[in-house]
C-alpha cells in the first residue's frame, strides 16, 4: 500500500521559494504532492517494470511463451500512457483522481481470481506467489500512477521487495539482470531525486584556493620511504614496498603479463643469497642439460660442484627449451638415525668452535611458520632411548589426483572432522641439503605435489603419516608442495567430553615402571591437579616446562644418571630440547595419553626472509618435540620447550592488524635513533617551512637581477603578496598593485612605512605606462622596489588577527573567535 | 456520476488518516534509508535460508547503504564554514542578503551540501544548496534569502548539511553565525488616523491642523457668531467695516495606544494579529502619530525616530510562534484610560474582554477573527474585523479608512 497522504490542497511552489522546496524535501508540507520531473518518473516507471519482469520471469520459470513479448509491450505501452496522460493534468485535477480504489482493486482482483480459479478448475498456486502477483499488480498500477515522490518511493519499496523474492525463488540469469536493471533505475533515481529536491543553488561569487600543502607532500616524500625503511628493515625495503608491482611470484600479486618474480609463484624460485643465486624450476633437478644457466652463477661463486655421479631414480619430463638444468652435489646432512639416545655425551671445546660456524641451510619453507617439519617419530620409551616401532604396519598406498592441473599425492589418512580443523595449511618445502628421503611434514599431512612427479610409486608411505620418496634422497632444489590440517585440540576436546582418546598402540603410553614412573607420575598430578580436562592438563604439564625449566643445549647429565630424564626434571631443571620433549611426552603418559617423541626440523619465524617469503631451515634448527594423541587418529603437535612455537590458526583480521602493528612498533623502537633524528628533522622541516621558503624566494628576488622596470616592480610585488598570504593580505582579484599597497598598510609591522604618493605613482608608471614593458630599471625603481621590499608583516598572533580583523582586513573565518572554525 | 463519486469517496477514505497518533511509529518506513535495510535483512535471509545467491543483492544493497551513510558523513566533516548575517532587517517577502563563507580542508572535492538556517518553525528554514565546493578553497558566496515568516534567523543555528548522493541518511554540521536576520511581519500601507488628537500639540511632530485660537495665523474670515472677541482683526475690520477674525491653527498629533495581544494560540490568528499590529504602527508612525505600543509587559513608544518603529518591528518579530504564555485573565488591563486605545487581538479574546469591567469608549478592537468562529459577539461588534487568513491582509486597508472616516 502507498503511504497515506494528507488530502488538503496542493499550493503553488515557487522555484525560488528555498524553504518550501526544502519542506518539499522533508515531506513536511502538501508540495511533497506535486508531480515530479519526466525523468525521475521515467527512472521509477523503469525500475518498476525491472521488478515486474523479474517476478514474471521467475514466475515462468524459464517456460517464456510467445505471447510475453507482446504482452510486455502491451503493459509498457499502457504504463507509459497513464503516467503520460497524468502528466499533463495540473497538479490538483490529477490528485484528486481517485487512484487508490483502483489500486486496492488491482491487489484484491489477483486475490479474487485466485479464488475462482480454485473454485472453479480446482487448480491453484502457492501461497506466496498469490500473495506477490497481487503484490505485482499493486506494483503495476503504482508504477503507472506514480506522478509525485511518495508514490515513486513506494513502487521503488515495492519493486525492491519483489526482486528479493524473484531471486530468492529463481535465482537464474535472465532474473538477475531484471534484479540489476531495478537497482540500477532505483540507483539513479534515488541519485536524482535527492539532486532534485535541494533547494535553489548559490553560484559562487568568490573563490580562494588554498595551496595544496606541498609540505605535506614533501614530508610524505620523506615519510613513507622512511617508514618502509623502518617497518621492514633495511633488508626487507622490497617487502614493505611489494605489492606495488604485480608479479610473477614472491610479491602474492600474481599477474601472468608481468614480468618474472622470485618467491612463492607458480614458478617457485630460491633464490637465498641473492636473486640470482639459483634460481630452481620445479623440474630442475630432472633436465639434462648443459646450457648455461643461473646456476653457473651460484658455481662461479662457490666453485664448481662435484659432479654427482651417483645414479637415482628421475622422471621424465617435457623437453621444453624453456627448462634449466641443474646437477650439482650438495653437501651431505647428517640423516636422523633411526635410533633416538637422550644420553648424550659432553660437547668439546672444538665442537662448540665447529657449531658456531654458520652453515649452509637444509631447506627453505615458503608458507606460515613456526612449522614443525617431522622427519623421525618415535614411539617406544625405555628410560633412555626412544626408538621407532619395529614394524611398518600394512599402509594404504597412496593415490595420485589431479587438481587444477597438477599432479598431487593424496595421503590415505583418515581425515578429521571438518569441525575440528583449525585451518588448512599449504607449504612448500625447497629442500637444499639434506640427504633424506623421508619428506619433511608437519603433522597432519594430506597432499603432497612435487611438478611433474604423477606417478604414485614415486612415494613411498611411512608410519604415522609420513611419507618418502623412493629414491634414496631427497631431490634437490625443487619445490615439494605440502598440504596439511590444523587440528584445534579444543574443539576435539568438545566432542570428546573433556578427554582426549587413546591409541591402540600400547606403545604410545608405556612409560618404564620404577622410580621414574613413581615420581614422574607425582610430578605430573601435582602440576595438572586443577586442570578439569585433557587440553587443560597439557597445558599445565607444558607451561610448567616452559617457565621453570631452562633450555641449555650445552646441559647433559652425569653419567652416572640412570634415567636423565628424571635427573632433568627433579635435579637439574635445565637441558637441551630433547629431554624437554621426552619429559612432557612421559609426563602425559603418567597421566594416560597417548605420545610420541617427534625429531625434526624447526621453520623458525626468526629466521623468516620477508623479501623473499621464505624461511631458512638451518641444521641448527633440528628439534624435538611432543604429539598428543587426539583421537580418530589426528595427533596434536605439542611444544614443550621454550623459545619454540607451535603454529596457531591464522589470525583474525584484527589479529592481524594488531601484529602488524606491533611488528612496526617493534621495528621502531629497534630503530628509534633513525626514528627521532627522522621526526626531528621533519618537525624542524614543518616548523620553519615558511620561513625556509621565503628565504629562498627572497634570496631568489635579490640574486636574479630585472631586466626592465616594470618586472622589477612585479617581481618585487610577487614577493611582498607571497608573505601577505601569511596574513591573508594576499592582493585580490581586481585590484591594483597601488590598491593593494594602500591597503596592506595598516597591517604592516609597526617598523615598517608604507608608501608615499610619489612612490606609488612611480609603480602605476613602471607597471601601466605605454612603454613599460621598455623602461629599464633605474635608481627611482630601484628605491621603489626597496621599499616594497620591506613590507613586512607581524607575526600572526591573536592579537594581530584582531586587529587586522577590527581593521575589516582579516575575513571573518580567521578571526581568532572563530578560531575551531578556521582550523 | 455515481461511480465517480463513489470512486471519490473510497479514494478519501482510503487517503484518510484514521490515526495520526500511530504516525510516528511508521512513518519511519516512509525513509529510504530504513527501507533499504529492511530489504538487506530480508535478502540475508532469504540468501541463508533459500538461496545463497542472495547474498550479492546483500552486499549490494549493503555497499549502497554504507555508501549513503559515509559519504555524507564524512562530506560534513571536510567542510567549515560561516554565515554573515549582520543584523539585517527586513519584512516578510523581502529580499535579504547573506553572505557564505566555506572551507573545504580536504584534498576531495564536496557535491550536494545545503546550507540551513533554522527557522522560527520546523518547517520554515531558510535553505540553499552547494553544487560543489572543490578541495582545498575557500569559496564565497552572496545568498538572497526571502523569508516566508517572520520571527529571528537562525534561531538555533546555522547548518551545513547533506545527504548526497542518495538521500539516504542526512549529515550535518554547525555552521558559525554572525549577527542575525529580523523578518519583520507583512503591513500593508494604511492611510487615515483615528480620531484621537493629543491633548498636547507638539510643534516637531503633527499629524493634524487644529484649528481654533491658538497657533499660527491661517488667514481671516467674516466674524460668525460665537467667534470670541480676542480673535477680531481689528485693522482689517476698520478697513472693511465689517468684523473680520483671524483664523489660526495648531499643529496637532494624532497619539494613540497600540495594544497587541500576543497571547493568542491559533498560529494563523496570531501571524495575522502581529501582521495588523505592525501596519496599523508603520502607518501611524508615518503619518507622523504618537505610539504607544504594548506587547506583553513591553513598551515601547514609536515617536519621531525611525529607531523606535524598528524596535517595535524587532519586537513583533521575536513574539513565539505558538504565541506568549500568559497567566493573565486579560492582557489588556490598563487603568489609564486617557488616550484611545486600538486593540489587536483575536475574536476569541475579544470576546472574553468584553465580560471585564474595564471597558472603556476609547478603545477601538481590532480583531482578526478565524474562518471557523464565524458568530458574531452578542453584545458588542469590534471596530475592526479582519480575516485570519493572510491573503486577506488587504482588506484592512479600505476597512481602516472607512473606520477612521467614520468616527472623525
Amino acid at each position: 500500500m502507498p503511504p497515506a497522504e494528507h488530502h488538503t490542497k496542493p499550493q503553488a511552489i515557487s522555484s525560488s521559494s528555498t524553504e518550501t522546496l526544502w519542506a518539499h524535501r522533508s515531506g513536511r508540507t502538501s508540495t511533497a504532492l506535486h508531480k515530479t520531473s519526466v525523468a525521475l518518473q521515467s527512472l521509477s516507471i523503469a525500475a518498476g517494470l525491472a521488478a515486474l519482469a523479474a517476478l514474471r520471469l521467475a514466475d515462468l520459470d524459464g517456460a517464456i511463451s510467445a505471447w510475453e513479448i507482446p504482452g510486455w509491450v502491451a503493459v509498457i505501452a499502457l504504463v507509459a500512457g497513464v503516467a503520460a496522460g497524468l502528466r499533463r493534468l495540473p497538479d490538483h485535477v490529477s490528485y484528486e483522481i481517485p487512484i487508490l480504489p483502483v489500486l486496492v482493486a488491482l491487489f484484491l482482483g489477483a486475490l479474487m481470481v485466485e479464488t475462482g480459479i480454485r473454485v472453479l478448475f480446482g487448480i491453484g498456486q502457492p501461497f506466496e506467489w498469490i500473495v506477490m502477483r497481487s503484490l505485482g499488480w499493486l506494483a503495476l498500477g503504482m508504477t503507472a500512477t506514480a506522478v509525485t515522490v511518495p508514490r515513486q518511493r513506494g513502487v521503488l519499496g515495492v519493486g525492491l521487495f519483489l526482486v528479493v523474492f524473484a531471486l530468492t525463488t529463481h535465482f537464474l540469469p535472465d532474473v538477475q539482470i531484471c534484479g540489476s536493471l531495478f537497482l540500477a533505475a532505483s540507483i539513479g533515481w534515488l541519485v536524482i531525486a535527492h539532486a532534485e529536491l535541494l533547494p535553489s543553488q548559490l553560484s559562487r561569487q568568490a573563490k580562494s584556493r588554498q595551496p595544496f600543502p606541498r609540505w605535506l607532500g614533501v614530508a610524505l616524500a620523506i615519510v613513507f620511504p622512511l617508514l618502509c625503511l623502518v617497518a621492514t628493515g633495511e633488508r626487507h625495503l622490497a617487502h614493505g614496498l611489494s605489492g606495488w608491482i604485480p608479479s610473477s611470484g614472491g610479491s602474492g600479486d600474481y599477474d601472468p603479463y608481468s614480468r618474472g618474480g622470485i618467491g612463492d609463484g607458480d614458478q617457485l624460485v630460491a633464490g637465498t643469497e641473492n636473486i640470482q643465486s639459483f634460481g630452481a624450476l620445479d623440474d630442475a633437478p630432472f633436465i639434462p642439460d648443459h646450457r648455461p644457466s643461473l646456476y653457473d652463477l651460484f658455481d662461479d661463486t662457490y666453485n664448481e660442484p662435484v659432479r654427482n655421479e651417483k645414479q637415482d631414480r628421475a622422471i621424465s619430463i617435457r623437453q621444453d627449451p624453456a627448462n634449466r638444468q641443474v646437477e650439482r652435489h650438495l653437501a651431505e646432512t647428517q640423516q636422523a638415525a633411526r635410533q633416538f639416545s637422550t644420553a648424550r655425551q659432553s660437547r668439546t671445546a672444538e665442537q662448540k668452535a665447529v657449531g658456531s660456524i654458520p652453515s649452509h641451510a637444509l631447506l627453505h619453507v615458503a608458507g606460515r611458520v613456526p612449522l614443525h617439519l617431522r622427519l623421525e617419530v618415535y614411539d617406544r620409551f625405555d628410560g633412555v632411548n626412544w626408538t621407532p616401532e619395529a614394524e611398518f604396519e600394512s599402509l594404504p598406498a597412496p593415490k595420485i589426483e589431479t587438481v587444477h592441473g597438477k599432479p598431487w599425492l593424496q595421503v590415505s589418512l583418515r581425515h578429521p572432522r571438518e569441525a575440528e580443523v583449525a585451518a588448512t595449511e599449504t607449504h612448500a618445502l625447497k629442500i637444499v641439503s639434506l640427504d633424506t628421503a623421508r619428506i619433511p611434514s608437519p603433522v597432519g599431512l594430506r597432499a603432497v605435489h612435487v611438478d611433474q612427479i604423477d606417478r604414485a610409486d614415486f612415494f613411498q608411505p611411512l608410519p604415522a603419516g609420513q611419507l618418502a620418496f623412493q629414491r634414496e634422497r631427497l631431490p634437490e632444489l625443487v619445490p615439494i608442495h605440502l598440504v596439511s590440517e590444523l587440528i584445534d585440540g579444543r574443539r576435539v576436546l568438545e566432542r570428546h567430553r573433556d578427554r582426549f582418546s587413546v591409541t591402540d598402540n600400547r606403545l604410545h603410553r608405556d612409560y618404564p615402571v620404577g622410580e621414574l614412573s613413581r615420581e614422574v607420575r607425582q610430578l605430573a598430578f601435582d602440576w595438572t591437579k586443577d586442570a578439569h580436562d585433557s587440553h587443560a592438563q597439557i597445558e599445565a604439564i607444558v607451561r610448567r616446562l616452559r617457565s621453570e625449566y631452562v633450555l641449555d643445549n650445552d646441559a647433559v647429565p652425569p653419567a652416572d644418571v640412570a634415567s636423565p630424564v628424571l635427573h632433568f626434571l627433579a635435579t637439574s631443571r635445565r637441558g637441551p630440547d630433547y629431554q624437554f620433549a621426552t619429559s612432557a611426552a612421559v609426563l602425559l603418559r603418567t597421566l594416560g595419553f597417548s605420545t610420541r617423541f617427534v625429531t625434526g626440523l624447526y621453520a623458525s619465524p626468526e629466521r623468516y626472509d620477508a623479501r623473499r617469503r621464505h624461511t631458512e631451515v638451518l641444521p641448527a634448527d633440528v628439534h624435538a618435540w611432543v604429539e598428543v594423541y587426539v583421537g580418530e587418529g589426528q595427533w596434536l603437535t605439542i611444544e614443550p620447550t621454550p623459545g619454540y612455537e607451535v603454529l596457531g590458526p591464522p589470525p583474525t583480521f584484527l589479529g592481524w592488524i594488531g601484529a602488524t602493528a606491533l611488528a612496526i612498533g617493534k621495528a621502531i623502537l629497534e630503530a628509534w635513533p633513525l626514528v627521532l633524528l627522522a621526526v626531528a628533522i621533519g618537525a624542524i622541516v614543518v616548523r620553519l617551512r615558511r620561513s625556509m621558503a621565503m628565504w629562498f624566494r627572497q634570496t631568489w628576488w635579490m640574486i636574479v637581477p630585472p631586466k626592465t622596470a616594470a618586472e622589477a616592480i612585479r617581481r618585487t610585488l610577487v614577493l611582498v603578496d607571497w608573505r601577505a598570504r601569511r596574513v591573508d593580505l594576499q592582493r585580490r582579484p581586481g585590484e591594483t598593485p597601488t590598491q593593494w599597497l594602500v591597503r596592506i598598510r595598516q597591517g604592516l609591522d609597526s617598523v615598517v612605512e608604507g608608501l608615499d604618493p610619489r612612490q606609488l605613482a612611480i609603480i602605476q608608471r613602471a607597471l601601466y605606462a605605454p612603454t613599460a614593458k621598455l623602461n629599464p630599471v633605474d635608481d627611482d625603481v630601484r628605491a621603489v622596489c626597496q621599499a616594497i621590499a620591506r613590507y613586512r608583516f607581524a607575526r600572526v598572533g591573536r592579537t594581530t588577527r584582531e586587529n587586522l580583523s577590527s581593521k575589516g582586513l582579516l575575513p571573518a573565518v580567521l578571526v581568532p573567535g572563530n578560531r575551531r572554525m578556521a582550523t | 456520476m455515481f461511480v465517480a463519486t463513489w470512486l471519490r469517496r473510497c479514494h478519501l477514505i482510503l487517503g484518510h488518516d484514521f490515526c495520526p497518533w500511530a504516525n510516528r511509529f511508521v512513518y519511519w518506513l516512509k525513509s529510504p534509508l530504513w527501507c533499504l535495510v529492511l530489504a538487506i535483512g530480508a535478502s540475508a535471509a532469504c540468501g541463508y535460508a533459500v538461496h545463497s545467491g542472495l547474498f550479492w543483492l546483500t552486499g549490494i544493497l549493503s555497499g549502497l547503504l554504507l555508501l549513503g551513510i559515509v559519504w555524507p558523513w564524512a562530506a560534513v566533516r571536510a567542510v567549515r564554514g560561516s554565515v554573515w548575517l549582520g543584523n539585517q532587517r527586513a519584512h516578510v517577502g523581502d529580499s535579504a542578503l547573506l553572505e557564505l563563507r566555506l572551507w573545504n580542508r580536504w584534498v576531495i572535492p564536496v557535491w550536494g551540501m545545503v546550507i540551513r538556517l533554522d527557522g522560527p518553525t520546523a518547517a520554515t528554514p531558510l535553505a540553499a544548496s552547494i553544487g560543489c565546493v572543490l578541495p582545498r578553497t575557500r569559496p564565497e558566496f552572496t545568498w538572497r534569502v526571502t523569508p516566508a515568516v517572520r520571527g529571528v534567523y537562525p534561531t538555533s543555528g546555522a547548518w551545513i548539511v547533506t545527504s548526497f548522493p542518495f538521500g539516504l541518511f542526512e549529515a550535518r554540521r554547525r555552521l558559525e553565525v554572525e549577527g542575525q536576520l529580523v523578518v519583520w511581519p507583512e503591513t500593508v500601507a494604511l492611510r487615515g488616523l483615528p480620531d484621537a488628537v493629543e491633548f498636547e500639540p507638539h510643534e516637531e511632530r503633527f499629524a493634524e491642523r487644529l484649528v481654533g485660537d491658538s497657533g499660527d495665523l491661517l488667514g481671516t474670515r467674516g466674524f460668525r457668531e460665537g467667534d470670541s472677541l480676542r480673535r477680531v482683526h481689528w485693522a482689517q475690520t476698520a478697513r472693511q467695516g465689517r468684523l473680520i477674525v483671524c483664523e489660526r491653527q495648531a499643529p496637532a498629533a494624532c497619539a494613540v495606544k497600540l495594544l497587541i495581544d500576543d497571547t493568542v494560540r491559533d498560529p494563523e490568528s496570531l501571524e495575522q494579529v502581529l501582521r495588523v499590529a505592525a501596519s496599523v504602527a508603520s502607518s501611524l508612525a508615518r503619518q507622523h502619530a504618537s505610539v504607544e505600543t504594548r506587547i506583553g509587559s513591553d513598551r515601547l513608544t514609536i515617536g519621531s525616530s525611525k529607531g523606535d518603529l524598528s524596535r517595535f518591528l524587532d519586537a513583533l518579530a521575536r513574539v513565539p510562534a505558538s504565541g506568549r504564555a500568559t497567566s493573565e485573565a486579560c492582557p489588556f488591563h490598563s487603568a489609564n484610560h486617557s488616550a484611545v486605545e486600538v486593540i489587536v487581538t483575536s475574536l476569541d479574546a475579544f470576546e472574553r474582554h468584553l465580560t471585564h469591567a474595564h471597558s472603556s469608549s476609547l478603545r477601538r478592537f481590532l480583531v482578526v477573527s478565524s474562518s471557523e468562529a464565524e458568530h458574531e459577539p452578542a453584545c458588542c461588534h469590534p471596530w475592526l474585523e479582519i480575516p485570519s487568513n493572510k491573503s486577506r491582509l488587504g482588506e484592512l486597508v479600505p476597512a481602516w479608512r472607512k473606520a477612521c472616516h467614520a468616527t472623525c
